[in-house]
């Protein structure tokens, strides 16, 4: 992936996909003030796949509504690919837990696909055929014609994720995106990402609240505390690709894994000293 | 026969239940049933037509108040075929359609904006609330004295009264627009404005449609009250009014008011039909 940089950037900003830097955000002021991030610094580098866990309430919604530029974060600095955040960036897509009330129910599937396209200067035939491609990697391409409301939540989810592909980001945003899908939908799911990542060559960041998830996909896990939520941990995910849903979590390298994240959260952002370190 | 003047809230909360896959629209009406609803309704009228047959032929009813049935349908053939009536029907249906147009061309953009800004409701509520209970009726000298007696005055009088459940109905459907579906295409880059335009509208459209249907009868009686009493330029209010007046023809005069509500019925049938073939994503279920 060619990055342009600017040539007064530091070393760390050329690797860095997303750079989070001192982030903190509180809501409301005086007594009632709520901070739900203090000082939340870390970087995502380019086609790397990031997972971010924590408590629930933990400021995990926040953090990615200040990421994608729907909220600005009370101080800290947001760089995508070493330019400042400031509003809606481009070459970013989101794909929310939502998925029923994230997709349009006027429009048919395709049309839901071509939704975000129809502010770039691709035309309606490309439009057309940029949203068949992204169904087909979803593996949805016979039901273009369909409503959302016609298909199951898996498949919604899919619908969300192929209009997200569409957008052909640099960076995809993930806000709980499987939470509210069946065991079995989700491993798909996962496995469709995964391998969306490599196709697409995309920089994914997955905030999710299930361990299991965020260690079978990630390169990294970032782990927050309790709110005010900052940086507890960041543990790599050295488990070689492609991964599969049972062997994979059969290794002793992936249980050691998700236990040390599980303890961390369970203690809140204290390291526990008993962990399996 | 549409009577689907059902809470608004119900409507959606069914749109918003997932339908399982390949099972298409849950509830729906099939063909058949609404095929036998307008047989019921078919059968319902004939009847009716019956009985008042039945009365003025026994005598039961003085056939100076009441004509016998077939004898108002005979009249009502003989009228749609007159050349004056049919002037009539154009005119008040013109008067409808241009009322009902300028309602939603004031209202749908006001709610919109009143939708989306609690301010600016705030600020116009005690304005609203003062203008709404006035009815449009009442306003009828002050509107003659102002204008005079012609479209505009019937234009005037059917916006005030066409106005309200469009407005309404506008401003609880912006209301009702999910957060996380402009969060989406606002996370996708979209303007502010583009926003309002590509999702704020599209998904209050069902509410301004339902807004405008029920707009649509008001608007009509409006057109044809202000005709009958205000004796507008021509319409069919104006022809039964006359029929009355001059000669006593009682049998013109109901068949004129049969022919009103005939209007209506196709007005409404049309209203209807339009609503479900546009936003069939939306009322998922009609009653």
């Amino acid at each position: 992936m060619s990055v342009t940089v600017p040539m007064t950037a530091t070393r760390s900003a050329v690797d860095a996909m997303l750079q989070v830097e001192g982030i903190t955000h509180v809501y409301g002021q005086g007594a009632t003030a709520h901070r739900a991030i203090e000082n939340l610094s870390f970087t995502v580098g380019p086609r790397e796949f990031v997972s971010i866990v924590g408590p629930s309430g933990a400021g995990k919604t926040t953090l990615l509504r200040i990421l994608s530029g729907l909220l600005t974060p009370t101080e800290g600095t947001v760089s995508l690919v070493g330019e400042p955040v400031d509003g809606v960036p481009e070459g970013m897509a989101m794909v929310f837990q939502d998925y029923s009330r994230s997709l349009l129910p006027w429009l048919s599937i395709e049309k839901n696909v071509m939704f975000p396209l129809t502010r770039t200067e691709a035309g309606r035939d490309e439009r057309r055929r940029i949203a068949r491609e992204s169904l087909e990697a979803v593996g949805l391409a016979d039901r273009h014609d369909r409503y959302p409301w016609q298909l199951s939540g898996g498949m919604q989810q899919r619908v969300a994720i192929a209009r997200a592909l569409a957008y052909r980001p640099r960076l995809l945003l993930m806000d709980e995106p499987f939470a509210s899908v069946d065991a079995q939908t989700r491993s798909d799911l996962e496995d469709l990402v995964l391998s969306l990542r490599d196709r697409y060559d995309m920089t994914i960041l997955f905030v999710t609240h299930d361990i299991d998830e965020s260690v079978y996909l990630a390169d990294r896990v970032l782990v927050l505390s309790r709110p005010p939520a900052h940086l507890v941990e960041e543990i790599p995910v050295p488990i070689p690709h492609p991964r599969d849903q049972i062997t994979t979590k059969e290794t002793d390298e992936f249980v050691d894994l998700r236990g040390r994240v599980a303890r961390l959260i369970r203690s809140g952002g204290q390291p526990d000293g008993g962990g399996s370190r | 026969m549409t009577s689907d003047v059902q809470p608004v809230d119900a409507q959606r909360r069914l749109s918003r239940r997932p339908t399982p896959e390949g099972e298409g629209r849950g509830g729906r009406p099939t063909r058949t049933t609404r095929r036998s609803r307008l047989w019921r309704g078919v059968v319902g009228v004939l009847a009716l037509g019956l009985v008042l047959e039945f009365v003025t032929r026994i005598g039961l009813v003085s056939p100076t108040f009441l004509p016998p049935f077939t004898t108002i349908l005979g009249e009502a053939v003989d009228v749609v075929g007159r050349q004056d009536f049919q002037e009539a029907v154009l005119s008040t249906v013109v008067s409808w359609g241009a009322g009902l147009a300028l309602s939603a061309a004031v209202a749908i953009p006001l709610g919109v904006v009143l939708g989306l800004s609690q301010v600016s409701y705030r600020a116009t509520r005690a304005v609203l609330d003062l203008l709404r209970p006035i009815p449009p009726i009442a306003l009828i000298p002050l509107v003659i004295l102002v204008m005079g007696q012609g479209l505009e005055m019937k234009l005037v009088l059917v916006v005030f009264a066409a106005l309200w459940p469009i407005l309404f109905n506008t401003i609880s459907g912006v209301h009702d627009v999910d957060v996380k579906a402009k969060e989406m295409a606002r996370s996708f880059g979209f303007s502010r404005l583009a926003v309002i335009r590509r999702v704020v509208v599209p998904s209050a459209a069902p509410f301004i449609a339902t807004g405008v249907r029920l707009s649509s009868s008001i608007a009509l009686i409006v057109v044809i009250t202000v005709e009958l009493i205000a004796g507008g330029a021509s319409g069919m209010g104006t022809f039964v009014a006359e029929a009355r007046a001059v000669g006593n023809q009682t049998e013109v005069v109901y068949a004129g008011t049969l022919l009103i509500g005939v209007v209506g019925l196709v007005i409404n049938l049309l209203m209807g039909a339009a609503e479900r073939r546009f936003f069939g994503w939306h009322t998922t279920k009609d009653v």
